[in-house]
């Protein structure tokens, strides 16, 4: 099930990343621009473990302006996106994430949204038919 | 003295809306006498309560520090207007808001529900003050704002910094009255349960309602977004937080009940769905509270919250679910309900709207509660943010707003030519395909999502245009306008929202650096020099406060300024950010820390077009409240032909 899910996410990812390339091969942006991005959206998706729900960009505890350095170091070291987030989760958990991991325990908070809307499609649809 | 009184007058108002129930079983044989009882305790539970209020907020300015209440959210230092809003900024003073707003809704509904039968009010207005005994048991019994100190403290703790503030002032009363106005919606539909039926006239005389508690949210979710943008310090204006869901949720089943009652009011159909709505839309209202309140969410918004007092809102829930559900599949086969329709009609559109939003809201709660359930399962804790909504809750909005676009059809629904329809579409999807194309040329950071966004953007607004000019052009008058202006403008508003949304996430630019007192910072053509720094004191804090001049093509454009915090009160210093608000750009800078001497870390956000998403959140409340004042009061010329 996992090999298939993740199968699954790659063609996603790569089906993605082919359209979005060729639709934005137009405009090429440097290096440090792209690190800077890479930053300040890594730095939403990290969680304060020290705060009441507040990512490390608006928290200014202690432990938050650290993991901001953490994460500075990391990308001027040139780790990809994907390392930086194992970086993380190995050492906090999953829980430090906003991005909840796809795996068996989370198959239903993925997957619920789409059960739910086919079978309220069904539902509904099913009751005009009469 | 004067607290006392307002204790009192609680007392007092939950003595009067008991009277329902007592005096039920003395009256059943006189059902006139019954009825003017009902009228006449739900009239007068509004000053009673108005009363209790102003004994609170005159409380608070007086320093009455033998206030439990007050004196952990007020302080003698704090200015006059803080000191007003502070009635409502905790838990107990807001509960009392809640009752107030309850007792205004239901005042409402008495005083405007004439033209409904006189057993249909009663057992209405009866459910309205059901709902004000639970809210004021819970007040009375678990959060008394009257509640007195052991010993009376000297000076109070202050409020929290973090509501010093003029959004937050007005945020929670408007909040509020869209969560309880959404009351009077919910009562209305258990007594139609009640009653087992669902008139036309009924889904006419309780669209208002439901409007105005939609505009009411609109404004709320829309004030709290934007406190969040300039108080928090990030430059976010959704966190996807547990609290923002709270009202989200509402929000998103109240926008699907004012779609379906259109169909209720016009083809008379959807109504044991309607009645569905009406109720998940209310029973979502006091959900948010229990989240918000029993603690058991982590968020930056609750600022109060004990588990007594969520066991107690959880029962409430339990029992109003359990009594509506009950009501409803006992009575809901007795209703003359019908549903059957072409795949392709109004109706089939709108219930494609309707389960677009409750999948759209399901998955909102699935993501608010998932944590919490694993968390009780003792399984892995998760966090579920932003990266989760926007891979899920997106694609379920994109075909939502683009169903938004098919408005023109609707007018060539009227009519059996539909000859042009097809023409008319494909010119449509080809000018919008031009014009999205050609916004490209004007976007600094290109990507597909943004494309998406210029597609959605043209496309609802050019099939509005085509649905004025078709319908101008059958019946070769503008009265028409009159009635759909109000749906014209917050279907625009949802355009609006969602180019500004779109632009901003995906062409924002961040940057965090240090400077040095006289460095230059360069953002696109802004240049931001750090120009000043100084120290003062306001009446409750110490600020050290930046100034930035900002030039724009070396031209001169604006100073900004930055401060930093530290109230009295409390520990941790805050950011008040220096922003210039502008319609193509907003320019936004926080100060970090001190570094060394004169040397600071700061933020330097550049955001295009914020302001459209906050534009567009207004336009759709003032569509709402457009379409109350134009509603037809008349049957209109085509109905007889539909």
């Amino acid at each position: 099930m996992k090999k298939f899910y993740l199968n699954l996410e790659k063609l996603l990812k790569a089906t993605f990343s082919i359209l979005i390339l060729s639709l934005s091969s137009l405009t090429h942006a440097d290096d440090n621009v792209e690190k800077n991005i890479l930053y300040n959206d890594l730095i939403k998706e990290i969680r304060c473990m020290v705060c009441q729900n507040q990512n490390i960009a608006e928290s200014e505890a202690p432990l938050a302006v650290d993991l901001r350095e953490k994460v500075k170091e990391l990308i001027a070291n040139g780790k990809t996106e994907e390392e930086i987030k194992k970086f993380m989760t190995d050492r906090y958990s999953s829980f430090i994430l906003y991005d909840p991991p796809r795996n068996r325990q989370n198959i239903f908070l993925w997957f619920g949204p789409l059960i739910f809307l086919l079978l309220i499609t069904f539902f509904l649809y099913r009751k005009s038919a009469k | 003295m004067i607290a006392y009184i307002g204790y009192f007058l609680i007392l007092l108002a939950l003595l009067n809306i008991s009277l329902l129930v007592v005096s039920k079983p003395l009256l059943y044989k006189n059902s006139d006498a019954y009825n003017n009882l009902v009228l006449s305790t739900s009239k007068l539970q509004f000053p009673i309560i108005l009363l209790s209020f102003i004994c609170l907020i005159t409380s608070f300015v007086l320093d009455d520090f033998s206030l439990k209440y007050i004196s952990s959210n007020s302080n003698s230092a704090l200015p006059f207007y803080y000191k007003i809003s502070a009635t409502w900024a905790g838990h107990e003073g807001s509960m009392l808001l809640w009752c107030l707003i309850l007792s205004l809704w239901m005042f409402l509904a008495s005083v405007y529900s004439k033209s409904l039968d006189p057993s249909f009010r009663t057992i209405f207005l009866s459910i309205m003050g059901f709902l004000n005994i639970g809210f004021l048991a819970f007040l009375v019994f678990t959060s008394n704002p009257f509640e007195r100190n052991v010993s009376i403290p000297i000076d109070g703790k202050d409020l929290n910094p973090l509501l010093q503030d003029f959004g937050l002032i007005i945020h929670p009363p408007m909040l509020y009255m869209g969560y309880v106005g959404l009351s009077v919606v919910f009562a209305f539909a258990l007594t139609c349960c009640i009653k087992c039926d669902f008139k036309k006239e009924w889904a006419k005389w309780i669209r208002p309602w439901a409007l105005m508690s939609w505009a009411f949210l609109t404004m709320g979710i829309a004030l709290g977004s934007w406190w969040a943008y300039y108080e928090l310090g990030w430059g976010g204006w959704w966190f996807w937080d547990p609290v923002e869901n709270a009202s989200f949720m509402p929000w998103l089943v109240t926008t699907a009940l004012i779609h379906s009652l259109i169909i209720c009011e016009q083809k008379s159909m959807f109504k044991n769905w309607t009645i569905i709505l009406a109720i998940f839309a209310f029973a979502l209202s006091i959900l948010g509270t229990f989240l918000v309140r029993s603690g058991i969410l982590i968020s930056v918004h609750s600022f109060a919250n004990d588990p007594a007092r969520g066991a107690f809102i959880l029962m409430f829930l339990v029992v109003i679910l359990g009594l509506s559900f009950f009501l409803y599949f006992r009575n809901s086969s007795k209703m003359n309900d019908s549903f059957s329709f072409n795949l392709i009609s109004k109706e089939s559109f709108f219930l494609m709207n309707n389960i677009l939003l409750i999948t759209a809201t399901f998955t909102i709660l699935l993501g608010t509660i998932y944590p919490l359930i694993l968390d009780l399962l003792g399984l892995e804790k998760i966090s579920v943010g932003t990266p989760y909504y926007n891979a899920v809750f997106l694609p379920i909005m994109t075909p939502l707003v683009l169903l938004a676009g098919f408005i023109p059809i609707y007018a060539f629904f009227r009519h059996d030519n539909n000859s042009n329809l097809i023409k008319y579409f494909f010119l449509n999807m080809f000018l919008v395909l031009i014009f999205s194309l050609m916004s490209i040329y004007f976007t600094s950071n290109f990507n597909l999502f943004v494309f998406i966004g210029y597609l959605i953007f043209f496309w609802i607004s050019f099939n509005l245009i085509f649905f004025v000019y078709k319908r101008y052009s059958d019946s070769k008058s503008l009265y028409f306008i009159r009635n759909n202006i109000g749906m014209l403008l917050a279907h625009l508003g949802l355009a609006i929202f969602v180019l500004g949304s779109t632009i901003v996430e995906n062409n924002k630019i961040e940057k965090e650096t240090i400077v040095k007192l006289g460095d230059t910072v360069e953002i696109k053509n802004y240049n931001f020099t750090f120009s000043g720094l100084r120290e003062f004191e306001g009446p409750n804090y110490k600020s050290v406060r930046g100034e930035f001049l900002v030039k724009k093509n070396g031209l001169e454009e604006t100073v900004l300024f930055p401060e930093k915090r530290l109230y009295f009160s409390s520990e941790m210093p805050m950011t008040e950010a220096g922003i210039s608000p502008g319609f193509t750009r907003d320019l936004y800078i926080t100060l970090g820390n001190m570094i060394s001497d004169n040397s600071w870390s700061v933020r330097i956000y550049h955001k295009p077009l914020i302001r459209l998403i906050w534009l567009g959140a207004i336009l759709m409340a003032i569509g709402a409240v457009l379409s109350i004042i134009f509603r037809k009061k008349a049957q209109s010329p085509y109905k007889a032909t539909n």
